[in-house]
Parts: C-alpha cells; sequence; structure tokens
C-alpha cells in the first residue's frame, strides 16, 4: 500500500503520539522485569533480564492485596452509587419539564470544573466532623461527588437520544416511571452507562490526591497512595514500583475489555424508523 | 352516557391554544376516526385520551367511568405508534409479552396469547427476531400484536400507516379492518388520509385548527360537508368550489365568483358578501340532464387519464372545473363543453355553514 504524503504525515503523528502515551507505561514494564542490579545501571539499559522477583516482593514485602482490595471496595463502591444516583438523575433532566433544567445542567459542569486543591480542604473538615476520616465510604463520598457531574452529563446524552414514543409505550404498557425507565431506557442507553461506569470507575481507581489526605491509616489506603509510600527514608524501590504499577493497571484494561463488550453499538437500531 | 366520551375537552400549550372545546360520543365497539391536515391537533387530542398529555379542560370518560386522574397505565388502553415504538431490546415475543408481563398475567396465559395473536396478525416466524430485523410493514404488525395482547378496552392508533409505502399502506387497512370485526373493540384512530378515514371508520371526526369541523359517517361527510373547510377537505380529487358571494338580480339569487355568475333558482337567499359554492367532479355531467339543473359553458384545458376515470380541467371564465369522467369518453384540450350540475347536487355554504335551501333536499 502506498500512502499520500498527507496519509504519511498522518500516520507518522499518530505513531508519535502512540509511542509518546505509551513510552512510560513501556519503560515500567521492562523495569518491572529487570533484576535490581540492571534496575540501578547508569546509564539505563534498555533490555530487561526476565527477572520476576519484584512481583513477588510486591505482594510479600508490601501489602499489595490489601491495597488491591482497599481500591476495588472504594472504586467499584463509587461507581455504582455515582450510576444509582446519576441514572434517575440524568433521566428526570432530560425528560421532566422543569425549570431551570439548563441552570442544573451547566451548574453541574461548573462543579465538576472546581480544582481539587480548593475543595480538599473543606472536604477534610466536614469529613473529620461527620467521622469520615479514615473510612472507605469517606473517600467514596467526594468522589461520588467529583464523578456525579460527568456521569450525568454521558447518560443525559445518551437519554436524550431515545425516542419519547418508547416511554409512551411503555406508560400505556403498564410501566410506572421508575419501571420506565428501568425496563426499557436503562437497556437503551446500556453504552452510556457502561462509559460512564468505565470512567467513573478509572477516576476512583487512579485518584491519589484525595486518597493521601483522607486515609491516613496505612490499612485503608488505595493502591495509588500505597505504591507511593513503598518508598522508604533512604531508598525508592524502583522495582516494585514499577512491578505494582503494572499490577494496578491490569484491572482497568481487563474491565475497559469486558464493558466493551457490553458497548453494542446501535442497540437502538430498529426502535423507530430511521 | 356513551362508553366513549369527551365532554369540552380544551388544550393549550402555554397560550396557545390547540384543542378548543372537543366533544365525541362513542359507543361500544365503534371504529372512530380522527381526521385532520396536519397540526390540527388530533394527535394531540389522541395523547390526550391516552393519558400521555392532560388536557387544560374537560373530561374524558372510557367505559362509563371518568379517566382524568388515571395514568395511561390504568385506563386499559392500548396504543399503536407511528414509529411502531417496539422495544429494541427486547424480541418480538417478548415485545408482545411486556404489558402482560408488567400486568403479572399467568406465564400460561400470557403464552396463549400470543399465540393468538401471531395467529391473526400471522407473525409466528417473526417471533424471535428483533425489532431491527423486521420490514416496516412487519414492525407494524407487531406494533399492533402488542396492542391485541393486552385485550384492552380501547385501542389508540395514531396514524399507524403513514410510514409505510402505498402497496403496504392499503393491504394493512384491509387487515386493520378484519381486525376491528373480529375483535369488536372500541378503536380511535388518527389519520390525515381521507382515504384511510373514509374506509376505517364508522364515524369520523374532522378537525381543523383545533375545532371540530363535522362528526358523522363517511358518507354523511362526504355527501353533506358541513362547511367549505370539510367539502374541500374530503374527496379526490377535490370538489370544486368556488369563493364568492351570494346576490339577488331579477328576483332570483345568484352567485357571483369573479368573472363569473352562476344563477341559482332553486336558492331562496337573500344576499350575503361571504359565500362559497361547491360541486363533486364526478357531479358533474356532460349531457343535459332530467332532474332541474344549471348549466356552465367552458373550454378543456387538460385530459389526465387515470385509467379507472379522465379527469378534464375546465376553465369556466376565470375559474377551474374538474370534471371526472368514465375513461370512455374522448375529449381533447381547447375543446367547448357545456357542464350541467343537477340541482340536488350543488353545494352551498353561507358565512361558513352549509345551507339547506329546500325541504326534503340536501339535508342529513
Amino acid at each position: 500500500m502506498r500512502y499520500t504524503s498527507k496519509q504519511a504525515w498522518l500516520l507518522g503523528g499518530i505513531l508519535l503520539s502512540v509511542m509518546g502515551s505509551l513510552f512510560p507505561f513501556f519503560w515500567f514494564v521492562i523495569t518491572s522485569i529487570k533484576s535490581q542490579v540492571r534496575v540501578e545501571a547508569i546509564p539505563p539499559t534498555w533490555f530487561p533480564d526476565w527477572n520476576f522477583s519484584f512481583y513477588q516482593t510486591v505482594f510479600t514485602d508490601h501489602h499489595f492485596l490489601r491495597y488491591i482490595g482497599n481500591s476495588l471496595m472504594v472504586a467499584g463502591s463509587t461507581t455504582v452509587v455515582a450510576l444509582i444516583l446519576g441514572v434517575p438523575a440524568a433521566y428526570a433532566l432530560v425528560r421532566v419539564r422543569m425549570a431551570g433544567k439548563v441552570w442544573i445542567l451547566g451548574g453541574l459542569l461548573t462543579v465538576s470544573m472546581f480544582p481539587q486543591i480548593v475543595i480538599v480542604g473543606p472536604v477534610w473538615q466536614m469529613l473529620s466532623t461527620m467521622g469520615g476520616l479514615n473510612t472507605h465510604w469517606g473517600l467514596v463520598l467526594p468522589y461520588v461527588g467529583l464523578t456525579l457531574p460527568l456521569a450525568i452529563w454521558i447518560l443525559a446524552t445518551f437519554f436524550k437520544e431515545l425516542p419519547t414514543e418508547l416511554e409512551e409505550a411503555a406508560r400505556v404498557d403498564g410501566c410506572t416511571t421508575v419501571q420506565t425507565m428501568l425496563k426499557v431506557m436503562a437497556p437503551l442507553a446500556a453504552p452510556g452507562i457502561f462509559t460512564a461506569a468505565i470512567l467513573t470507575f478509572i477516576y476512583a481507581w487512579n485518584e491519589f490526591f484525595l486518597a493521601l489526605l483522607l486515609l491516613t491509616d496505612p490499612v485503608k489506603q488505595t493502591l495509588p497512595v500505597g505504591i507511593a509510600l513503598f518508598q522508604g527514608e533512604f531508598t525508592m524501590p524502583w522495582g516494585e514500583i514499577a512491578a505494582a504499577s503494572v499490577l494496578a493497571t491490569l484491572p482497568l484494561v481487563v474491565i475497559v475489555l469486558v464493558f466493551q463488550k457490553g458497548i453494542v453499538s446501535g442497540l437502538s437500531a430498529g426502535a423507530v424508523k430511521s | 352516557m356513551s362508553w366513549l366520551e369527551l365532554t369540552g375537552i380544551e388544550k393549550s400549550f402555554k397560550d396557545i391554544a390547540v384543542l378548543k372545546d372537543i366533544s365525541l360520543q362513542a359507543s361500544e365497539g365503534e371504529f372512530v376516526v380522527l381526521l385532520g391536515p396536519s397540526g390540527c391537533g388530533k394527535s394531540t387530542l389522541l395523547r390526550i385520551i391516552a393519558g400521555l398529555e392532560p388536557q387544560t379542560q374537560g373530561t374524558v370518560s372510557i367505559g362509563g367511568r371518568v379517566v382524568d386522574h388515571l395514568s395511561p397505565r390504568d385506563r386499559d388502553i392500548a396504543m399503536v405508534f407511528q414509529q411502531y415504538a417496539l422495544y429494541p431490546h427486547l424480541t418480538v415475543r417478548e415485545n408482545l409479552a411486556f404489558g402482560l408481563t408488567m400486568r403479572k398475567e399467568a406465564p400460561s396465559v400470557i403464552k396463549k396469547r400470543i399465540q393468538e395473536a401471531a395467529d391473526l396478525l400471522e407473525i409466528h416466524d417473526l417471533l424471535d427476531r428483533r425489532p431491527k430485523e423486521l420490514s416496516g410493514g412487519q414492525r407494524q404488525r407487531v406494533a399492533m400484536g402488542r396492542a391485541i395482547v393486552r385485550k384492552p378496552k380501547l385501542f389508540l392508533f395514531d396514524e399507524p400507516l403513514s410510514n409505510l409505502d402505498a402497496r403496504l399502506r392499503t393491504s394493512l387497512r384491509v387487515e386493520l379492518k378484519k381486525l376491528h370485526q373480529r375483535l369488536k373493540t372500541t378503536m380511535i384512530y388518527v389519520t390525515h388520509d381521507q382515504v384511510e378515514a373514509m374506509t376505517l371508520g364508522e364515524k369520523i371526526m374532522i378537525l381543523h385548527e383545533g375545532k371540530v369541523q363535522q362528526i358523522g359517517t363517511a358518507r354523511q361527510i362526504y355527501d353533506l360537508p358541513e362547511n367549505p373547510f370539510v367539502a374541500g377537505f374530503m374527496g379526490n380529487p377535490p370538489m370544486n368550489l368556488f369563493q364568492g358571494s351570494l346576490g339577488v338580480s331579477n328576483g332570483l339569487t345568484q352567485f357571483y365568483s369573479g368573472d363569473m355568475v352562476i344563477p341559482l333558482p332553486c336558492v331562496t337567499m337573500a344576499s350575503d358578501a361571504n359565500a362559497y359554492l361547491g360541486v363533486r367532479p364526478e357531479d358533474i355531467l356532460l349531457k343535459p340532464s332530467p332532474a332541474p339543473a344549471i348549466t356552465l359553458s367552458g373550454t378543456i384545458e387538460v385530459v389526465e387519464n387515470l385509467g379507472a376515470d379522465v379527469l378534464l380541467y375546465v376553465t369556466v371564465v376565470d375559474q377551474r372545473v374538474i370534471v371526472r369522467m368514465p375513461p370512455t369518453i374522448s375529449k381533447t384540450p381547447g375543446e367547448a363543453v357545456a357542464m350541467h350540475i343537477p340541482e340536488s347536487c350543488l353545494h352551498v355554504f353561507v358565512n361558513e355553514h352549509r345551507l339547506k335551501w329546500k325541504s326534503g333536499m340536501n339535508e342529513g
């Protein structure tokens, strides 16, 4: 196949950006399978020696399983709560006739743009009063607050696309508003729900700053905080950090692949004459 | 009290009144058609009956029960939508079962009802498919099936055939009529297609600009239109309708329209500035009639052969008259013709109302 110069430039650009974004990942993948000697070699070496001992020490010396468990707990709860709140909210915002709808949606967007550093103080204060510091629900609460606007926006976009006739058919067929939402609208907005779920989960899985501040008890800490605190007083265990990072990324890759199956495009085709 | 009764229904969106004082009675098992041009409010009226839209004023009662406060699910109705509105994530069988499942019918009942509906509509082969794998006609059959399985008290149809091509529309129209004859359930059918209205409707209500124009059988509406709108709306080709005025000259009532003057010896009526004179294309004869008739002379402009009929477009002074003739007639453009219109076939409207001019004649 021959490329025109325009296509060649485009292809080059794509390759460059993919390499740029994958390089750090590539680097810690190869670092994680080097031996301690190669990790610390100067100049750095490109070639790993296929030594998997870091993976072992991550589990044995650094409570990796505990961090994973905590992160799953927090990210999973955040996703579930955000969807339970977000689906009805988005549906209502799209379908219920009410005044000031635009302001609500605009307000949500504004809230999601607040920098974390601005809200972290008040959040800490509030959780401290409520006894939510060093608890998982105390972390889930702000996570839900921060991810909900985006989730609602994504879901609202999907609900808006669905024909109103379907809802009317459901209502005539005997559904209440909640049943209409759960039995007809939600299945059809499944691609949107999966998208919102994935983004929420990734956010909660990767979030570092709030987790670092709100969870000081090592038993409660999540994966990003845990990995960051691998470093000792005098040492920087690069190999372990790399191995843990690879392992932390795997669930995300798996989840995206699994959920992608659920994103069946054109699910709503055939509902109405297109 | 009739089985279905609408009393003084009004509907406004913000300040715009879309339905004005609509009243309608229908008896049980009747096929009622709401007919009107697009934007006349007929779909809104249907949605009010369904409970999908609240009326601003007035009462809806179904089966002798006022249903104004009831949600659609509690009105015991089924609705067939213009866009089919099948649930795309469910198979045809699940679509049919949906309403029954929501009403917690026993699985054996659901199975039986689906079987019956599938028999009636011949959709057995489609039961395990999803809506997107169906053609437009099949989708509309399934949509009808979904309504039938529920065995509702009232069927509502919102222009169900308007998305289909002409041939399919004709065949489904016939099936719909058969369906009504078998089920004997009350049906309300919204359409803008006068052929559907004429063929299906036992009672037709014509709506225009949110107001009832006329309620009656197809025959009544076609033969005795209540006002110029109904006269011009029903019929294809449409009725020849001249706008003008009535005046008296030499003791005879005359109709003036543009430069055309038509004497109306049958009308004993003083002058009026706002009048219409109408005659259906098929009521015009090209040979003298034994009955009292008026005669117009004109020149044939265009001859249209439609196969079963021939349409002559005739110019009379400054007006055009359409004449419908059997195909055996041989006329050519440019030819002069004398048109004879029996007086009994004339429709005269004064002040937007039909004028009844002789007892025993032209009255409903």
